[in-house]
């Protein structure tokens, strides 16, 4: 007997039929019971079934008693008596599955997982009668054939995994709680997981290795060199490939058995619910406040739970959204967004490649309690993992708010609206640019490279020594250079964090961290800033930055407070004479239009 | 009657990035609105946190403050300030 046309995979050959066929007389009305049982338990029943068969061989094998009686039919139509027949056995499968869930503590299959079995267990007998109707042979054997396959699946399989798949994830169907259920849930589920970087490689990758049937990735992004630290999904080969793509190889790689979709497109209000609607689960591995609640509306229209995790340098969250009656969804929680010029991104702040795997893997573990039903998850409370002290605090989160505009029982948000405009910013625009400043407060980067030779500064401390050589006529050069005398002739003051000012600078610039700059008294500034103070020192002041953001803050706030306190100073020259100006675009576009040697990051 | 208690507050995300500290100790009435608290905790204690407030959520002993609860604080209780990460 072939196998082809039974759905769902198949533990039997040709040969475990006929033994199968050898037992069956003996099992009568208990043939369909459904039980998990231990290898050692497998043989005491075969053993015990082989014995019943040898003592009751002289026995009138009571054939009637397995198969429905219906030798006294014989005039009625074989298409009724097909009818009856099924009807038997599917009764009789019933009567076995509600069995075995009232014997459920005793090691049976437990009740939630019967409907996985009644589903394989009717396609099983249905494909089987259809094929046996297709041939010319009696009824009886046709039952027969029948109770055997219903059988032979049952008996060594009472689930829908295949002997491969048992294999594979033989180590998780070991865990109490998970187990063959589990499994089976899992393999038959979808995932989405929107954004394929940080938070997405690892939360993919586990979900991918533990058999999640379809993962759908989200992502319109490239591979980048400055990616890899974290994004561990992708590899050196793939810069400059799409995210989603380098992701899904990479995926297969791991697990040739489950299928993938890519989605290599901008997650926006046009495109969300149709890709969403064919997972299960949406896990939120996007990296802006944009996405994020464009995600958050787009799961509580069409009512998926939504596992979201994020993080930045040191720190994660991680909490599950719409999971439950009173969950509450990310509005509920936050339901104003952060203005944008608040928003640290990873690629301004930075973040640990152990800091996202991390919160991806605790994802990738929700997703796993949530469609295996199994374990408390994280819905109503958020996780905050503290990388830097060790810390793991968990707070509990509000219920499900009367007032959400999306998911409260009178929302405003009914339909995906304009994310930039809601949040103030993009997708795209990773780092927003500032303009608080007019034209005439900034300097270009060529403008000021053009300033700084003409006062002697060179572009690099090489230069710089270069040139000393030359002044010097081949003496020989201390090594200790005096860059004092560079810093003196150009004032240039780098707003960026200490840990940025070490990784590239230009050589003239000082390091005022714009936080140490906020903090300071006007006398300090001053001091701070070696402000001129002598008619004929130069009145220029310079700030510049990583992008050009904190530099226009910088001279924004030296102005106010010089506008506001200068009269406090004592100095011969007005400070209306000094020209504070930042350099438009700060080290970035220095590196991309002076100097490409410029290291970037 | 209140009366003050010393509690530890505890920054998270943007909150410790412009604190530029994880914790630190304050003494405030033990016992006031919501509303009450977020105002001393953004504009008199933390100004520099004044520019996250609407973004941020506020949690005591690791529960999550409604906007019309009234806020209890034993000695050494935890408030912790907590604005969304949105990195990944
Ligand atoms: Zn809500």
């Amino acid at each position: 007997m072939s196998d082809d046309c039974v759905p769902g995979p198949s533990t039997c050959n040709n040969g475990d039929d006929e033994k199968v066929g050898e037992l069956k007389e003996e099992r009568n009305s208990e043939t369909v019971l459904i039980k998990e049982e231990s290898n050692e338990d497998k043989m005491k029943r075969m053993n015990a079934l082989l014995n019943r068969k040898r003592k009751k061989a002289v026995e009138t094998p009571s054939e009637s008693s397995i198969v429905p009686s219906i030798d006294k039919e014989e005039d009625e139509g074989t298409k009724r008596r097909r009818d009856e027949a099924r009807q038997k056995i599917l009764w009789e499968t019933e009567r076995a599955k509600e069995r075995a869930e009232r014997m459920g503590p005793q090691g049976w299959v437990r009740p939630k997982s019967l409907n996985t079995n009644k589903e394989f267990l009717s396609r099983t007998i249905q494909s089987t009668l259809s094929r046996m109707q297709k041939r010319d042979r009696d009824d009886k054997s046709i039952i027969r054939s029948v109770i055997m396959v219903v059988l032979t699946k049952t008996m060594h399989a009472p689930h829908s995994l295949s002997k491969e798949q048992v294999g594979r994830y033989s180590r998780q169907l070991l865990v109490a709680d998970f187990g063959v259920t589990g499994q089976e849930r899992l393999s038959s589920s979808s995932v989405l997981i929107v954004g394929a970087g940080g938070l997405g490689c690892p939360c993919a990758t586990y979900l991918a290795a533990a058999g999640v049937g379809t993962i759908g990735i989200v992502d319109f992004d490239t591979v980048s060199l400055d990616n890899l630290h974290r994004q561990v999904g992708h590899k050196e080969k793939n810069v400059g490939k799409k995210k989603t793509e380098s992701l899904r190889d990479s995926l297969h790689e791991l697990n040739s058995s489950i299928h993938i979709n890519c989605h290599s497109v901008v997650l926006d209000r046009h495109s969300a619910l149709e890709i969403f609607k064919g997972y299960d689960v949406i896990v939120d591995c996007s990296d802006n406040p944009s996405t994020r609640y464009l995600i958050n509306d787009a799961s509580i229209l069409l009512n998926k739970p939504l596992v979201s995790g994020s993080a930045l340098r040191w720190e994660g969250q991680l909490t599950v959204y719409n999971y439950g009656e009173r969950c509450p969804c990310y509005r509920c929680v936050f339901p104003v967004p952060p203005s944008p010029h608040l928003v640290t991104n990873c690629a301004e702040g930075g973040v640990l490649g152990p800091i996202v795997g991390t919160m991806g893997s605790l994802q990738a573990l929700e997703v796993i309690k949530i469609i295996s039903q199994s374990g408390a998850t994280y819905a109503g409370r958020l996780l905050l993992f503290d990388g830097q002290s060790g810390k793991m605090t968990t707070v509990n989160l509000r219920e499900r708010s009367p007032k959400c505009a999306v998911c409260g029982p009178h929302p405003t948000v009914t339909e995906l609206i304009d994310y930039d405009v809601f949040c103030g910013s993009g997708v795209h625009d990773k780092t927003p640019d500032l303009k608080v400043l007019s034209p005439s407060e900034r300097v270009g980067v060529a403008e000021y490279a053009m300033l700084r030779k003409s006062r002697g500064v060179c572009s690099s401390i090489a230069q710089e020594i270069e040139g000393r050589k030359d002044e010097n006529e081949g003496k020989s050069v201390d090594s200790s250079i005096d860059l004092s005398l560079s810093q003196s002739r150009i004032r240039l003051f780098d707003t960026r964090p200490p840990c940025e000012f070490a990784i590239a600078s230009l050589p003239e610039a000082t390091n005022v961290p714009l936080d140490r700059l906020k903090n300071m008294s006007i006398d300090e500034l001053v001091k701070t800033l070696k402000l001129p103070m002598k008619k004929d020192e130069d009145k220029d002041v310079f700030f510049i930055c990583h992008r050009g953001n904190d530099s226009q803050l910088a001279v924004r706030l030296l102005g106010e407070r010089l506008t506001n306190e200068g009269e406090t100073i004592h100095s011969d020259i007005d400070t209306n004479q000094l020209r504070i100006r930042d350099v438009v675009g700060g080290y970035q576009a220095w590196a991309d239009i002076v100097d490409d040697s410029f290291p970037v990051y | 009657m209140a009366t003050p208690v010393e509690i530890r507050v505890r920054f998270f995300g943007k909150a410790r990035e412009l604190m530029a500290c994880e914790e630190t100790r304050a003494t405030i009435p033990n016992t006031m609105s919501y509303q009450e608290l977020k105002n001393l905790i953004f504009h008199e204690l933390y100004i520099d946190l004044e520019s996250i407030e609407s973004a941020c959520i506020l949690a005591v002993d690791h529960t999550y403050l409604s906007d019309h609860s009234t806020v209890s604080l034993r000695p050494y209780s935890e408030v912790a300030i907590i604005p969304p990460l949105s990195g990944g």
